[in-house]
């Protein structure tokens, strides 16, 4: 049996780059490949042009011997088709568009800003299968960029509340409901834990409602929906008093 | 049923698919679909997880799309995906039948081959030579890897690989089990 000559040896002077085709045979016949059934190809084919479609789906495949193989899919085509179609219910007039006013964060151009300009951008930026450059005008803090901070900076101008409770907040289904539980956190005037929070002043506060609404519309942008179980830790808050 | 062959190169499928293309995935897949599963298989042992190993590798793969960048060798970005895969059922295989000694050899690499079955003698040539030394002798003469491809998947320099290849090839050489394979 050869030692290992690795370290030691100088290299062969003619690469080992051809072996007798007995040798190739009983190395084919040793490692063969396996069969694959045709169900199994249909199985990973049809798996592939559902997630390049971009269906939001969750597909169970069976394989060879029925184990389950669940494939849990977010395609951000389709969380755009659904929130499309929430916008289309409750909006029907007003698609997102470059705002043509002088409204800085009026994403959609219905005339004032609200969390739902803020999750249109959030949305925009969830979606990875974008090319289109996103309109300059959604650069609303003007750094040259459409990002994070302008989603940041457009929830921090819808949320315009006073002392408020945030728990609610991580609450929201979608971002409907977060819109409304804006309202009624506003309403209710609840006083709120971050009100309790060592020197904050009442811009502070707001800060942390926007920075919590923020985070939940960037949460609820990046899923297919925005189920309650996948938004963010950030967005979780603390219990109001 | 396979397609015809697709005459476009890796990279040139992997744009397509970025583009949105399905078939070109249908192209990718048939073109590895025989290299990963007999891959799969040599480091399971088991052909029931080759098949789902397969599938998992290929799910792996689509999930990468859009977006995916080809920044090596379809083989050399495939091969460690397998590998990971395969281990990994052989351990969930092996801690389900309570075996902790094959589990160990799961960790340290491949599958030994069957044995008792044909080809017994080369078999056990094989299973006689250095782990390291058996990979790169079949990632080069089973799975038809390239010399500079097994360097990238294994990380290690060419010289070795030309090393390992030419001491493996030697003591099949020398071994009187194995002498005949390479009889004029």
């Amino acid at each position: 049996m050869s030692r290992s000559f690795e370290s030691s040896s100088p290299l062969p002077s003619e690469p080992d780059d051809a072996i007798p085709s007995k040798l190739a045979d009983g190395l084919a016949e040793l490692y063969a490949v396996p069969r694959v059934p045709p169900s199994l190809d249909s199985a990973i084919l049809n798996a592939a042009r559902a997630h390049l479609a971009g269906q939001v789906h969750r597909r169970t495949v069976f394989s060879r011997h029925g184990r389950l193989l669940r494939w849990a899919g977010a395609g951000a085509a389709a969380a755009a088709a659904v929130a499309a179609v929430l916008l289309v219910t409750i909006r029907p007039h007003t698609p997102p568009v470059t705002p043509r006013n002088a409204i800085a964060g009026d994403i959609n151009g219905d005339g004032r800003v609200d969390i739902l300009d803020a999750y249109l951008v959030a949305r925009a930026l969830a979606d990875k299968s974008r090319t289109a450059p996103l309109p300059a005008a959604w650069d609303v803090n003007h750094d040259g960029v459409v990002d994070q901070k302008d989603v940041d900076w457009i929830a921090n101008a819808a949320v315009r509340v006073g002392p408020a409770g945030n728990s609610k907040l991580a609450e929201s289904t979608d971002v409907f409901d977060l819109a409304e539980n804006l309202k009624s956190i506003g309403a209710r005037g609840e006083r709120s834990k971050l009100a309790l929070l060592p020197g904050n002043a009442h811009g502070a506060r707001t800060v942390d409602v926007a920075t919590d609404a923020s985070h939940a519309v960037s949460g609820l942008a990046a899923t297919s929906g925005g189920h309650r179980t996948i938004l963010p830790d950030a967005a979780k808050g603390a219990e109001a008093p | 049923m396979p397609p015809p062959t697709d005459p476009r190169s890796d990279a040139e499928l992997v744009e397509a698919l970025n583009g949105g293309d399905p078939s070109a995935f249908d192209a990718l897949y048939y073109r590895y679909r025989d290299r990963v599963s007999r891959l799969a298989l040599r480091f399971t042992g088991n052909e029931q997880d080759a098949l789902d190993v397969l599938q998992e590798t290929f799910a792996y793969v689509h999930r990468k799309f859009p977006g995916f960048r080809l920044t090596s060798a379809m083989t050399t970005f495939l091969y460690p995906v397998v590998k990971h895969l395969s281990l990994a059922a052989r351990r969930k295989r092996m801690r389900m039948f309570g075996d902790d000694l094959a589990l160990d050899s799961a960790a340290a690499g491949e599958a030994a081959p069957d044995s008792a079955g044909v080809r017994a003698e080369l078999s056990a040539v094989l299973a006689g030579l250095p782990l390291t030394h058996r990979e790169v002798l079949l990632l080069r003469f089973v799975d038809g890897f390239s010399l500079e491809e097994i360097a990238a998947v294994m990380k290690i320099p060419l010289g070795t690989v030309k090393s390992r290849i030419h001491n493996a090839l030697a003591t099949l050489r020398a071994d009187p089990r194995t002498r005949a394979y390479f009889d004029p």
